[in-house]
């Protein structure tokens, strides 16, 4: 979402090639239906068709989100390591990471009041990235889960409306409960206290870089013609997406052992196995949007048996320090300097190589300015340097452009920075003496596999069902 | 006993539809670069739509398909789409296809660019609707692979397909039919035609597209009397006024030669026009398919016709045949 002030701003320049910017500016001038209609065509015609042929026809355009923005920032918290993820998860504890290719356009409905078309997708409002949410995600998989395991009755007949059946449904199945917890919507339940449980599993977002615009058009049945068609923003196929889910185990509460763990994790993997590649994923996936192939399955737990061991990383996985101060510790403990952020942050990729030769163009300008002011006798020079002086705004311009995400990014930085000063502080007493016999080790183990089955397969080896 | 005791599986039909003649779905820049689903869906939606209407079924559409989020009583679909073309490879179609008409009137011609060839994956799975209208689903499924065509620009040649491997289904009984529904398009105004000749399936994609434009061209031709504008427009179509009524196939291969297929719905609008014409309408393709353009395939030809007025009284057991499960 672009934000209003800098809609508001008359000297708000989009970039160029920026499909998200050009949107937001062409919206900023329609007062009417009409101009809407009309700055609509603009863009589908400039941005969204590719290699446009004389009757304006032409391929989807793919809108690749990277820029500056981009750079890793910790939102894709399934590119973790195993060690990063379950650091001081309890045992049993569980990561998963579920791989799957997209086959048809993904539609991830957002909430922007300002956007050219009526069905933008869903994007992190900052940096422009689209996903899809961690709570689309939950919502699917306990969809998946109910398809699944089913009650005995019908669904229709497990309460009123929805969220009273959902509630009776996860009251029935212990695993289904334990899962995703009890919502309690608001309601009072008689004889009971409190009514909201939290479920074990924590979904993070799918996050994909290309999105493209689609056009829908229904057939009217007077005319069995279409004469509205309605444009989607979706995510465009053919892209990869890993899900984060871990299944946290509340260690030394009722129902925590290997086997509950197991089975749940188990129920709910086969269930998103069976069901998401037949019902797909995202908005209008009924209709065959969202389609997915399923390509790949890690496994990461805590303390499991049967599983691979992964001793190197048992010292982490024991420490108890969280991520977030590990994030700034040297080899032996000790918290790096404050300078060494910098570095931490310089841009690479595309966006490094545009800034370096943007930060070379404006050396060499600033080197002619000074030798055109030193001398501004020969004929000529005073036209040149007002053009030099003009280069170099422009340059400063693009370089402030390239630089804003990393200056956010080096504040966020630096205030997960503080917190990590200010926990390593506080425990720096208490860590010392835990040096020496230390609780028992828990080790981290990780099981993958791959291909259409992998999901499945690995829920029926998780449930002992395969060797 | 182990935690996925119970699971519950998908009940699918899984398709894998062989194209005949390319595949196309439109698309933002109307270009056939991607495989659209809603193309696929609206086209599965109208077919089995036309069978439910023609058997009586008011609730069908409803139940099966849903409605829009707006509407009363609104709810999903009963039923999911899935479509897997990663087996379709994208082709070039020729850009333009055009002859000097023979009334010497200019024309443009007929634009293409690209579609789709290959095995298109569909699987059609079960959310919640009844057991009849899931045998109805199936028995539309049937049809339209047998009889009809898929995605768009199926008027001007694309869009055949087969499988030979179709969904197993109870025939229609007799008794479960009812009165088709009033003003509704329905297969009881269908008309199939299959043209079939001996002459081998020419190598050319774009002499394959021109046959069968050259046989829309003549049916077409066949409405120009005085006052019958309106008519034509409204069978074969008109940009910004009309969806065509009916459509027409490129030549396919078929045994050791080719064919090419010609099927609608007339009238095929709510409310319906020309329905006093039908008869006379339902004549004269006839005639004019039996007899076929001057400039086509040399050889033997034959023509298999069918038209749903004429099986009222054994419907279902015309349905049944269509779809190839005759008890």
């Amino acid at each position: 979402m672009i934000c209003f002030d800098a809609l508001a701003d008359e000297n708000f320049a989009p970039r160029p090639g920026d499909w998200l910017q050009q949107g937001a500016r062409l919206r900023r001038t329609v007062r009417k239906n009409q101009n809407l209609t009309d700055r609509r065509t603009e863009f589908l015609s400039q941005y969204a068709i590719a290699n446009a042929n004389g009757m304006g026809q032409g391929e989807a355009a793919i809108h690749r989100c990277h820029s500056p923005a981009l750079l890793p920032t910790g939102l894709n918290t399934a590119n973790r390591s195993m060690e990063q993820a379950l650091a001081g998860f309890p045992r049993y504890s569980a990561r998963l990471l579920l791989t799957f290719r997209l086959l048809t356009p993904l539609l991830t409905k957002d909430d922007d009041p300002f956007y050219l078309f009526d069905n933008p997708a869903r994007k992190d409002h900052l940096l422009g990235l689209p996903y899809l949410s961690a709570a689309s995600l939950k919502g699917l998989s306990a969809d998946a889960y109910q398809r699944a395991f089913p009650n005995a009755k019908p669904w229709t007949a497990l309460g009123k409306d929805d969220p009273d059946r959902t509630r009776t449904f996860r009251h029935a199945d212990p695993h289904a409960q334990r899962l995703f917890g009890i919502a309690d919507d608001g309601v009072k339940i008689e004889n009971e206290k409190n009514p909201s449980e939290q479920g074990r599993l924590h979904f993070s977002p799918v996050w994909f870089n290309n999105l493209q615009l689609l056009v829908m058009n229904r057939t009217k049945e007077d005319t069995a013609a279409g004469d509205k068609p309605i444009q989607f923003e979706a995510v465009a196929p053919d892209q990869t997406g890993v899900l984060e889910v871990i299944y946290f185990n509340p260690q030394g509460v009722k129902d925590s052992d290997e086997a509950t763990a197991r089975a749940d994790l188990a129920r709910w993997l086969a269930a998103v196995a069976t069901w998401w590649p037949v019902l797909g994923l995202g908005a209008k996936r009924l209709a065959g949007y969202g389609a997915i192939q399923i390509q790949k399955v890690e496994l990461q737990a805590v303390g499991w048996s049967g599983v691979t061991d992964n001793t190197a990383s048992d010292a982490a996985s024991n420490s108890g320090i969280p991520e977030y101060v590990r994030e700034f510790q040297n080899e032996v403990g000790a918290l790096l300097p404050e300078s060494e952020l910098d570095s931490r942050l310089a841009p690479a990729g595309e966006a490094g190589e545009q800034l370096k030769m943007l930060g070379a163009d404006k050396e060499r300008l600033q080197a002619r300015k000074l030798e055109l002011q030193q001398n501004r006798q020969q004929a000529g020079a005073d036209k040149e340097l007002k053009h030099v002086k003009k280069d170099i705004e422009k340059l400063n311009k693009q370089l402030d452009i390239l630089r804003k995400p990393l200056q956010q990014e080096l504040q966020a930085l630096k205030a997960r920075y503080q917190n990590a000063r200010k926990w390593l502080e506080a425990h720096q007493a208490v860590e010392t003496p835990v040096a020496v016999g230390s609780p028992a080790v828990l080790t981290l183990a990780e099981r993958s596999a791959t291909g259409p089955d992998s999901w499945q397969n690995l829920a029926d080896w998780i449930a002992g069902e395969q060797p | 006993m182990t935690a996925l005791d119970g699971l519950q599986r998908p009940d699918s039909v899984n398709l894998a539809l062989r194209t005949l003649t390319p595949l196309y779905t439109g698309g933002v820049g109307q270009h056939g670069d991607q495989i659209h689903p809603s193309s696929l869906l609206g086209g599965l939606r109208k077919f089995s739509g036309l069978l439910a209407a023609a058997v009586g079924d008011s609730g069908f559409e409803y139940a099966v398909w849903g409605t829009p989020t707006d509407a009363k009583n609104h709810h999903a679909k009963q039923i999911a789409l899935r479509v897997d073309a990663t087996g379709l490879k994208k082709m070039a179609l020729p850009p333009r296809i055009d002859w000097p008409r023979s009334d010497g009137v200019n024309r443009k011609g007929w634009f293409y660019n690209v579609a789709h060839e290959g095995v298109l994956q569909l699987a059609l799975t079960r959310r919640g609707i009844s057991d009849p209208h899931w045998q109805l689903l199936q028995l539309a499924l049937r049809i339209q692979i047998r009889h009809a065509t898929f995605g768009s620009r199926d008027q001007w040649g694309l869009g055949v397909c087969n499988d030979t491997v179709l969904p197993n289904v109870k025939p229609l009984s007799a008794v479960s039919t009812t009165p088709p529904l009033p003003d509704r398009p329905g297969l009881h105004r269908a008309l199939f035609a299959e043209i079939q000749f001996d002459a081998a399936l020419p190598q050319d994609l774009q002499l394959r597209l021109q046959h069968g434009l050259r046989w829309r061209e003549h049916l077409r031709g066949s409405f120009r009397k005085s006052g019958e504008d309106d008519l034509r427009h409204y069978l074969f179509g008109k940009l910004g006024q009309y969806g065509g009524a009916l459509n027409f196939s490129a030549l396919y291969p078929y045994g050791s030669g080719c064919a090419l297929r010609v099927w609608g719905v007339a009238p095929h609008t709510t409310p319906p026009r020309f329905a006093d014409q039908r008869p006379s309408i339902m004549q004269r393709l006839q005639q004019s398919l039996d007899k076929g353009p001057s400039e086509g395939l040399t050889g033997t030809r034959r023509l298999f016709w069918q038209d749903g007025a004429a099986h009222q009284q054994d419907f279902a057991n015309w349905i049944n045949q269509l779809a190839g499960v005759a008890a």
